[in-house]
Order: structure tokens, then sequence, then C-alpha cells
């Protein structure tokens, strides 16, 4: 691409001197040249063209002169316009009036155009960099407004209210990583007798992991309340998800719907890491998983339905791997053991405690490493 | 995580080393798209020295296979530990994937 050059200079015979020193390079496509006859104009051209890339000016000229522009100029705000100077040989005065106002640099008239010629060359490579940098800037911004996007849908889809029933006692909770994994947890009441509990991890980030979380949390929402079966709803999402997945995104699910008058608990696992189920008196097992497959992957796929009966005050405790994967600062991870363990210490406690005192654990393993994943709980006891 | 890749005849082999965690699944992806753009039909993905793989990186082995898939390639994963194989098998994603014990078998598949 050409680059252009406002020249502002009250003598018309600059404007043919320059197009003819320059006739060759311009024909070329190297350089394209703009003319104005005072500050004025000067501003006009650069509104006609905002791809000027830099000015040229001489300072002595009628109606606004070159260190008028050089202020006009600045209030732009365009951190990459250059503007070098045109100024009488031996003129100091100016000449340093023009620096302090933010010129970048100055020839002398009358105009020797090999000089003219580096200084623009130098003008350009520096344009060039400050562009470069400008664009890293901007990228950087964008990417960290895109996290924090991505980041806010992701929590203001999650539910943060429980319900407070007599029957059932509910919490939930997520704490997101920094470059956002895309969990999310819900539950809904599907009619009198069954509600619906829902947790999953997305693998795929930023904006279109978080637009794929929103999009399979209302996909299983509207399926679940229809009230069809567990494994049916995960067969018709994971259609209908596959239908939606770009760049191989898929995502882990467990949903489950316990049934309040009998606590019986039936449930379908899309490769989803397997809840537990924890007794008031300590025993602690892991729901066997249905071994099928997370949603998005494959279309046509039948899905498994397992079922445990609960009794009053049994806890099921949901979670993401970012629970027992979460590293401490010599890369262990947490373990599925440990968080079976902490689960047999927790017993008998309230949903609430339990997810609280879970993510104390983990926290203290941690031991301050850097989050890498999201640590994700739902957890809800049957009280009958 | 480390990535070696080397060349068996007309196969790429991939060899995992290490973590791929959420962070480190980008590698594995740039790895994904290098290996695609080159067009290579088929690929071993060597997990032997594999110690940890998120979802994140689940996801980078799904691309392979979708893309080798469509374009008449194939993919085989082979040694495998125990721990990378229980993620695979939780994912529902064994039976989709070709996964033998060492990469002798997975050689032999071609």
């Amino acid at each position: 691409m050409a680059i252009k050059i406002l020249s502002v200079d009250d003598e018309p015979d600059l404007e043919l001197l320059i197009m003819q020193k320059f006739r060759r390079d311009i024909r070329k496509g190297i350089y394209e040249f703009v003319f104005a006859n005072n500050g004025y104009q000067a501003l006009d051209r650069l509104n006609e063209h905002p791809d000027i890339d830099f000015i040229l000016s001489d300072i002595n000229m009628p109606e606004m002169d070159g260190l008028t522009l050089l202020d006009r100029v600045k209030e732009l705000n365009r951190p990459e316009l250059k503007t070098v100077m045109v100024t009488a040989y031996g003129d100091m005065d100016n000449l340093r009036t023009a620096m302090n106002r933010g010129a970048f640099d100055f020839v002398n008239k009358p105009i020797d155009f090999k000089d003219l010629e580096i200084t623009i060359n130098k003008t350009i490579e520096q344009i060039q960099q400050i562009r470069e940098s400008l664009r890293q800037r901007d990228q950087l911004v964008s990417i960290q407004q895109d996290l924090n996007v991505a980041k806010s849908i992701q929590l203001s889809l999650v539910p943060s209210e429980f319900p407070d029933r007599t029957d059932l006692e509910v919490f939930g909770m997520m704490k997101a990583a920094k470059d956002v994994g895309g969990d999310l947890y819900d539950f809904f009441q599907i009619d009198d007798e069954h509600f619906g509990f829902v947790i999953g991890d997305v693998a795929g980030k930023g904006v279109p992991g978080a637009i794929f979380m929103a999009l399979s949390r209302t996909i299983i929402r509207t399926t679940g309340r229809d009230g069809k079966s567990a494994e049916l709803c995960m067969a018709e999402a994971n259609d209908l998800i596959c239908e939606e997945s770009i760049d191989s995104m898929f995502v882990t699910a467990f949903y489950g719907i316990l049934n309040l008058k009998t606590g019986l608990f039936r449930y379908s696992n899309a490769g989803h890491c397997p809840p537990y189920l924890v007794r008031k008196d300590g025993s602690v097992e892991m729901l066997p998983t249905t071994k099928n497959m997370a949603l998005g992957v494959m279309d046509g796929m039948p899905y498994g339905l397992k079922s445990v009966q609960l009794s009053p005050t049994d806890t099921i405790f949901l979670y993401t791997d970012g629970v027992p994967e979460a590293m401490n600062p010599e890369s262990q991870i947490y373990t599925d053991e440990k968080v079976g363990a902490q689960l047999k210490e927790l017993a008998g406690k309230s949903p609430k405690e339990v997810s609280e005192g879970m993510a104390e654990d983990v926290a203290r393993h941690a031991n301050g490493a850097d989050q890498s994943d999201d640590i994700t709980i739902l957890c809800f006891e049957f009280k009958g | 995580m480390e990535i070696k890749e080397r060349k068996e005849g007309e196969i790429t082999i991939i060899e995992l080393v290490g973590k791929v965690d959420t962070a480190s699944s980008k590698l594995f992806q740039e790895k994904f798209s290098e290996i695609s753009s080159r067009k290579e039909k088929n690929v071993v993905i060597d997990c032997e020295n594999l110690d940890f793989v998120a979802s994140s990186g689940l996801r980078v082995f799904l691309m392979f296979l979708k893309h080798l898939n469509k374009i008449g390639g194939k993919l085989v994963l082979c040694s495998m530990n125990e721990l990378i194989y229980e993620v695979f098998e939780v994912s529902g994603f064994t039976p989709i994937f070709t996964i033998t014990d060492n990469l002798q078998a997975a050689l032999a598949e071609f």
C-alpha cells in the first residue's frame, strides 16, 4: 500500500516540485501525496483522507500556521500520526517551538530531496512500529474483554438462589478459573413429584466455550422439563448439541431426576465424572456410571439409565473435574481418593457445609497455585 | 508438557510427554493445526509418557480423530497408563478411538 503524505505549504511551487522529484515512486505506488495551502485546509484533508500516514508541514503560512496545526493534530489523539516540519535554515526559535509541540522531525528549506526521503523513511518506520504496538494493545484488550464476557455469561447462567423446601435442600457453587473452563450446573422442578439436577463441563474456552455452555444448559433444561426420562433427555440433548458443535467442542454432563415422594434417583451420565452418594453414617459411594459418551461428540448415540434409592438425609455430591484435578504448586492433583475421604469427614452436614468444606480443602491443597480449571459443585440432600 | 514428533515411513508418531492440562492443551492444538495443514493421514499418538489429560486436551484428541476420519486417514492411540485410559473411559471416548497397548501394535494397525 502506498505511503500517503499530506504536504502543507502556501507555496504552490512545492507541489510541482514534489510531484516532479517523486514521480517515479508515485508511479510505482510507493508514495501518494495530498496537498494543502494552510492549516485549515490541512485539517480538512485529514478528515477526507483518514489513511494519511504523516504530515509534512511548513511553519509560516496564512490563516493557520504550522505551529497551530501541530496543536490541532495533537487534539486528534492519533499517536501514530506524525508531523515533520519544514523550516527555514537557521530558524532555531520556530524549530524549538515545533519540537516542543510534538513535531516528529524537521527538514530544512530549501528542501534537499535526498534528505527528505531519508526523513520520510525514518518516519514511516516509526509509524509502523507504533501501529504494531497499538494493534497488539487492542488485541490484548479484546482478549481481556473476551474473557470477561465469557466469565459473566457463565456466572449469570448458573442459579445462585436455592429452593426453600422441606423435602429437599440444594446448594451449588462455582469458582471460575482465570481463563474460563465452561462449567455449568442447574436444577429445576419438573412436576410435583420430580426434580432435575444437571452438572456439566464444556471442553472449550473463552466466549465460544461460554456460548456452548449456555446453549448446552438451555438444551438440557428444555428437554429435561418435558418430563422425559434422563437417558432420553441425554440422547435428545446430544443430537441437538451435535448440530451446534464447532471445533470439536463437547460437554460432559450428568443428569439425574429425583422422585421427591419415593427418593428414587434415576440418572444418565454422558462422560461426566461420577457423583458421590454420602450417607449420614459416613459411608461414601460413587454412583456407577452409565458409561456414555460426552454430549456433542457423535449424534444418534443411545444413553443408559441407572438408579439409586435414596433414604431421607442421604446427600448427592456432584462436581466437575476441577475438584479432583486441582493442582498444588508442585503440580500434584487433589485426587478422587481425597474427594471421597473429605466427603466422609463432611457426612451429616448440610449441602452448603459439604460444598464449602470441600472447596476449602481443595483450596488448602492448591496452596495458592493458579487455578487452571473451574471448580464447580452441586450438592443436595433428600429429606423425604 | 513436551510434544515430540517423528516419522516411521508414512506414519507420523506424536509423543506426548508430561501433562496436557488446560494451559498446555493449546500447544497440543497447535500441533494438530500443523499436522492437519501438512495433510498427514496416518497418525499415532504415543501416550506412554503422558501423565495427565484435562478435558480441553481430550477435545484435541477428538479434533485429530474427526479430521483424520474426514480425510480418509487413521488415528491410533497407544501405551496409555491406567489413569489416562480411565479419563477416556469416563468421557465415553473408548468406543470411538482405536487404542492399542504398545507402539508396535499401533504401527501394525496401518
